[in-house]
């Protein structure tokens, strides 16, 4: 029950499938990443688990709940941060913020204190009556990304989370992602192409091509083991690597 | 309900933010509520111009509802909470609905004040004012239902801009007429057309109810249909090769124009439609009034398409694109 759960999962666009006979078992207060190469399927994957989409074969169970049937329930449990920001750019940070508050069920008292809280913490502070157009990438994404944790969700989806973010920022986000994950027991799916970063907070990962996943390992047995090491160190790039060319592991 | 009031929220606070198109809509106001009608002394047109000048305002602004957020890839991100995917065209509905009758109906105040101020009287009876009220919510609740619910299911802007048109106008025609019958000064014959047209109204409005209520989350991406240029662009694109960078920005421009069918229908609907309207119910009179309705529509369609040129470029990035190869 406390697992994300995909088995056998299917979809297809036309005659193009998306996603081909799919297995993945996410637990709960994991911090997980999805890789795999452009079109691999890792973003319908999301799609498909917060009932955007609808699976042609197979089942998908999120915590016991399907994502159809049950979608609303679904994604009052996530949070989504996606690559591309998705913000009402005319509007200030605090009408993105509370409009979004509202939808989740958030009473404006407990949304204003958790908005500054998060606010404070990746300095947007005095920004929170500002127009978002006219913001940089980072700050944009930093919006977005305080709007995703905003109702305290139960799973974050993060597509790309550090992409246009500065080294600071970065290691903020890190930081505050592993606390979620540890302290709070959120579980954390991204997908990204920042090898170095899915090193450092990931717990496990899943390497998708074609829309199927060809490998999964947590990074921790993978640091034990004595394959893919660069300098004396394990190296997620040489796996990575080294799987996209041959199609499966050693 | 409470989930469309959130929707309701938004819509309005983006419209407040919009300070540009309110002053325009105000200038408008006065020249149809107040110029046209004190100039004139003819209720009637500045009645029908007010009808008309709504549904033109109302019909981008239905394409642009939800096919707009789906540009701005704001929609994805609405979706992916726990809003019903009904909610959201029902919330937008309503903001337009209110946005039309509010329009309306302060064309409509104006109208009888400078009337009364200039001497010649309301112009109309209690009833008449009654009853084009009346079918003016009924037939901008029926718009606004099918434009949002087209523009949900529209992949780009284009494709909801020629949606929408084709319900928008024909509706936009209906009321005209009903405004003709109305001016006709006889109880009767409004009542029965005037029912007859509600009767379409209300049918239009529960199929399109019964569609939205099944909405879900899934539909909004399932149902799209994404234009795609297809094979006879390709046969288009093969011939003569441009020496310039300006034809072949134009080539692009003409292929892309000559895929978009839906628009040019609506095109050639606008261009007929107001001379078949005065063919139908005649006079001098009327032929005037269906010059200047054709005079007042036709700069929309290459209004949209300069407005779609490189702003749209933008959202889609492939300006960028053009920018890199050196086409500008």
């Amino acid at each position: 029950m406390n697992q994300i759960e995909f088995r056998e999962v299917k979809k297809s666009f036309g005659n193009t499938a998306a996603i081909d006979g799919l297995n993945l078992s996410i637990f709960e207060g994991e911090v997980y990443a999805l890789l795999g190469h452009n079109g691999a399927g890792k973003t319908t994957a999301l799609r498909l688990l917060l009932g955007l989409l609808e699976a042609d074969e197979g089942n998908i169970t999120v915590f016991g709940n399907d994502p159809i049937k049950d979608g609303n329930a679904v994604r009052s449990m996530c949070g989504v941060l996606s690559e591309d920001v998705w913000l009402y750019e005319p509007l200030t940070v605090y009408d993105n913020l509370i409009y979004y508050a509202d939808i989740y069920g958030m009473n404006r008292m407990e949304a204003g204190k958790r908005m500054d809280e998060l606010l404070s913490r990746f300095d947007l502070l005095e920004k929170k009556n500002v127009i978002i157009k006219g913001f940089s990438t980072g700050m944009k994404k930093k919006v977005a990304l305080i709007r995703a944790m905003l109702h305290r969700p139960r799973i974050l989806l993060l597509d790309e989370p550090t992409n246009g973010l500065d080294p600071v920022s970065t290691a903020d986000l890190r930081s505050i992602l592993l606390e979620l994950a540890k302290e709070q027991g959120t579980t954390i799916i991204m997908t990204t192409h920042n090898l170095e970063e899915v090193q450092k907070i990931c717990d496990r990962i899943s390497i998708f091509r074609h829309g199927k996943n060809i490998f999964t390992d947590s990074i921790s047995k993978l640091k034990d083991s004595s394959h893919y090491m660069e300098q004396g160190k394990f190296s997620l790039e040489k796996l990575y690597m080294d799987i996209e060319k041959n199609g499966v592991s050693k | 309900m409470k989930q469309s009031g959130y929707v309701f929220r938004m819509q309005l606070s983006q419209f407040k933010r919009e300070r540009g198109m309110i002053i325009f809509y105000i200038a408008c106001l006065a020249v149809i509520g107040i110029l046209v009608p004190f100039f004139l002394h003819n209720i009637n047109t500045s009645l029908i111009m007010a009808a008309f000048l709504t549904i033109m305002f109302l019909k981008p602004m239905l394409s642009d509802s939800l096919a707009g957020e789906r540009e701005r890839k704001t929609l994805e991100s609405l979706l992916s909470t726990p809003i019903n995917g009904k909610s959201i065209i029902w919330g937008k509905a309503i903001f337009y609905l209110l946005f039309a009758v509010c329009f309306f109906t302060a064309n409509i105040l104006c109208i009888l004040l400078t009337n009364w101020l200039s001497g010649s009287g309301s112009g109309l009876d209690v009833w008449q004012w009654m009853s084009i009220l009346v079918f003016a919510i009924c037939n901008f609740s029926t718009i606004s239902v099918v434009g949002v619910y087209l523009s949900a299911l529209s992949g780009d802007l284009r494709t909801a801009n020629s949606k929408v048109a084709l319900a928008a106008y024909p509706f936009g025609l209906l009321f005209i007429v009903f405004l003709s019958v109305v001016f006709l000064n006889d109880v009767i014959v409004t009542v029965i057309t005037g029912g007859i047209f509600l009767l379409i109204c209300f049918g239009v409005l529960l199929v399109y109810g019964v569609k939205i209520s099944k909405m879900r989350q899934s539909h909004y991406f399932e149902n799209v249909k994404i234009k795609k240029t297809g094979k006879a662009n390709e046969r288009r694109s093969t011939g003569i090769v441009p020496k310039s960078q300006f034809a072949i920005v134009f080539r692009h421009e003409w292929k892309y124009f000559l895929t978009l069918k839906m628009l040019l229908i609506n095109f050639a609907i606008l261009c007929i439609a107001p001379a078949v309207f005065a063919c139908l119910f005649g006079g001098e009179n009327k032929l005037n009034i269906a010059v200047l309705i054709t005079a007042l529509m036709m700069p929309r369609v290459p209004a949209n398409l300069i407005a779609y040129s490189m702003a749209a470029k933008k959202y889609i990035k492939q300006g960028n694109l053009c920018y890199r190869h050196r086409c500008m």
